[in-house]
């Protein structure tokens, strides 16, 4: 018991400990989304799909839940099934196989939605693209909102689009955007 | 007093007739035998008590447009010297059945599944003849590795798909708990189906392949050269194992010495991802016995391991760090003293973390004889890795076959007979340690010299090579044929995870269903490298 504890006060904080996104947004957002992530400011919470990629994406995903970034800080949740998900983040190209199951998480998942392409292969298959087994990118199958390009990107650059994502507009400006009568 | 002879020429005295050529190929000895005569040949060097050879990888080439035949190769790995031997034969062009050899070769099993999906050749008296790599909804008569399918042509969806064809078991009280493709982590896809009677798993029949993006045909795309980027996107968290077997191969057919400086850094990087990734591992698997605070501790630490392979190479995955030829990274003395210091508070925070775990009692409660594979089942499946020794199965490729600079540092092998869910931990715990020792060592040793040479020959096409890394999850393997015009004419990849998925369906036999996630997390296999 005091080992424990005497683990935990040696070792202390460490969350935010990692060096900055490299700069200049990568990112990109579709001018719908924005709109639509408005609703998910304070709280987000994602289900995680991989269609065929190399598990580097994967790894950075799970990487987000680490105590170094721990998303959570951020009120964002990783959920367990697509049906108590905000967003579905897709990683790798899809492949023959998993564009059917692809296809069930998307309309399993309620409305309103976000879908997040993460990596390259993602958002244009990268190194796989034209190979018989890979039927396309994602927005082939399913609208994209925000696509994060690398391969595979920092954790620190997903935060960083995560957060530039629920920016959005404060509680404040949307109820003097109501009562002023200006949208 | 008899003569001591070597396993070719016991082979040649007992099976004479039927060896139609013997050959050397870069000091790896072939036989080339008649097509009706392998399953005896092979039987023979897997059973006989002096050879006791493991089936390490079986893989056919199409030769057809050339010669107006196919060709199907045996590699085996015997017992006590570890060295190589192949068994090849030829099959006419028009023939399409061969000779199975999993009735007496257990390891076969999904080799020969794979070569009926990818070009169409069925083997005769398998016991399980399912689709493997082609799920039931791909079109019929498709089978992409012949050298005329188009790499290009986008399969279809057969209409209406088939049925899963899963092997079911019936009876009262029987149930089936079919899970997957998605999981409820962040994991990749697979569909596993358990057949349990109360508690127990009586059966698991695993159903992957669900990533397949058709790697091997896209690498008959690629020049030599080309093809690093592709081998470092097979498994992600295998980045520089897969690059580093790729590189040796095309190295080996070009003729390449790479210089010495080169090879310990190939060493260093190598022992850096098998320490991110086992630090990882072990917190994975406590998080599944729900021990959070252990995960918490050894991601932070993973984070640390990851962040320093950024610093040091610019990737947090060590991609670009191989090339043909050497390494295109160097560290200079500076970055070394700081890769070794930081090693050393890994290794720190580690042993305390260990102390604290060890003495965990709910935690050991669930390690102990939990997903058990005996030592006789994982040598019928051939198993590698990690897996592997935890079983009592003593091979290390970096002490047994050494690459990179391990022929001139002493590695000592970890290695359990206990082969549960703790002697996998355990196995873990070792090899971490012995990596980082390994690292200090190499900094002692690590000459100063140039980083990469040039190719030296340029081989004839149908030249080919054969290369080997213990990666972190065990044996990664390449068989590189050069075709035309320097392309690639089939490169066969095979990530230690396709040997292990098999042998994982005998570990659960026996144990609850909710024990599976510890023993899956346990084994660590890739769904990625396995798929292809
Ligand atoms: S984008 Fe890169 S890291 Fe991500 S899945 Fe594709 S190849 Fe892997």
């Amino acid at each position: 018991m005091f080992k424990i504890l005497k683990k935990s006060f040696k070792t202390g904080i460490v969350t935010g400990q990692y060096p900055p996104a490299p700069a200049g947004q990568k990112f990109s957002v579709a001018p719908t989304a924005q709109k639509k992530a408005e609703l998910f400011r304070k709280s987000l919470t994602i289900r995680e799909v991989d269609t065929g990629s190399c598990n580097a994406c994967e790894m950075e995903m799970n990487a987000l839940a680490n105590p170094v970034y721990d998303i959570e800080r951020l009120g964002i949740h990783i959920a367990a099934s697509p049906r108590h998900a905000d967003a579905l983040v897709v990683t790798g190209p899809v492949t023959v196989s998993m564009e059917g199951p692809l296809k069930d998480v998307f309309k399993t998942t309620p409305n309103p939605k976000l879908v997040i392409a993460l990596g390259d292969c993602a958002i244009n298959c990268g190194i796989f693209k034209g190979s018989y087994g890979v039927t396309g990118p994602v927005d082939q199958h399913i609208p994209v909102d925000v696509r994060i390009p690398g391969c595979p990107p920092r954790p620190s650059e997903i935060i960083e689009a995560l957060t530039e994502l629920r920016k959005g507009v404060t509680t404040f400006t949307r109820w003097f955007r109501k009562f002023s009568g200006n949208p | 007093m008899k003569p001591v002879l070597n396993p070719v020429e016991r082979l040649q005295c007992l099976f004479g007739p039927a060896i139609t050529r013997v050959s050397t190929n870069y000091g790896i000895p072939v036989v080339h035998v008649l097509t009706n005569q392998v399953l005896p040949i092979t039987r023979y060097i897997h059973a006989n008590e002096e050879l006791r050879g493991t089936l390490s990888l079986l893989w056919a080439v199409d030769h057809r447009p050339r010669d107006g035949r196919y060709e199907l190769w045996y590699l085996f790995t015997l017992g006590e010297s570890k060295d190589w031997l192949i068994v090849s034969t030829d099959l006419p062009g028009e023939e399409r059945l061969f000779e199975s050899i999993t009735p007496k070769i257990h390891a076969a099993n999904w080799y020969e599944r794979e070569i009926r999906d990818m070009f169409g050749l069925i083997a005769q008296g398998h016991p399980d003849l399912r689709r493997l790599v082609r799920h039931n909804h791909w079109p019929k008569g498709v089978h992409p590795l012949h050298t005329n399918f188009p790499w290009n042509s986008v399969l279809q969806w057969r209409q209406p798909p088939g049925s899963v064809d899963g092997h079911f078991i019936h009876g009262e009280g029987v149930f089936e708990v079919p899970v997957g493709p998605i999981h409820a982590g962040i994991i990749e896809p697979g569909h596993f189906r358990f057949t349990v009677a109360g508690e127990p798993i009586m059966h698991l029949d695993l159903q992957h392949f669900w990533k397949h993006r058709g790697v091997e045909k896209l690498f008959e795309q690629q020049t030599l050269a080309g093809g690093v980027a592709l081998a470092e996107r097979i498994s992600g968290d295998t980045t520089l194992g897969h690059s580093l077997a790729y590189c040796q191969a095309v190295e080996t057919l070009w003729e390449i010495h790479v210089p010495r400086r080169a090879r310990y850094l190939r060493s260093v990087f190598l022992e850096l991802e098998r320490l991110h990734n086992h630090i990882g591992d072990v917190g994975g698997i406590c998080n599944d016995t729900a021990y959070a605070l252990a995960h918490a501790h050894c991601s932070r630490l993973k984070e640390r391991v990851m962040q320093l392979n950024d610093r040091l190479t610019g990737s947090r995955f060590l991609r670009g760090v191989n090339c043909v030829g050497g390494v295109g990274i160097d560290l200079s003395t500076d970055q070394f003293s700081e890769l070794v210091t930081e090693l050393e508070h890994i290794e720190n925070d580690f042993t305390e973390l260990e102390q604290i775990i060890a003495v965990n009692a709910s935690l050991i409660d669930r390690f102990e004889s939990t997903g058990i594979l005996k030592k006789q089942t994982a040598w019928d499946h051939g198993v590698v890795g990690v897996v592997g020794r935890a079983s009592g199965i003593d091979r290390d490729l970096r002490r047994d076959r050494p690459f990179a600079a391990y022929d001139e540092l002493s590695v000592r092998v970890a290695g359990s007979s206990h082969g549960d869910v703790r002697a996998r931990v355990q196995v873990r715990v070792s090899e971490i340690h012995e990596s980082i020792r390994l690292i200090r060592e190499i900094q002692r040793l690590l000459p100063d010299g140039p980083l990469r040479s040039d190719r030296q020959v340029v081989p004839d096409a149908g030249a080919w090579a054969l290369s080997a890394v213990e990666g972190w999850r065990g044996e990664i393997l390449y068989f590189l044929m050069i075709g035309e015009h320097a392309h690639i004419h089939r490169c066969k990849v095979r990530d230690p995870s396709f040997v292990n998925w098999p042998a994982i369906q005998m570990a659960v036999i026996g144990n609850i269903i909710p024990d599976f996630p510890l023993i899956n997390k346990s084994f660590s296999l890739s769904y990625a490298g396995n798929d292809l």
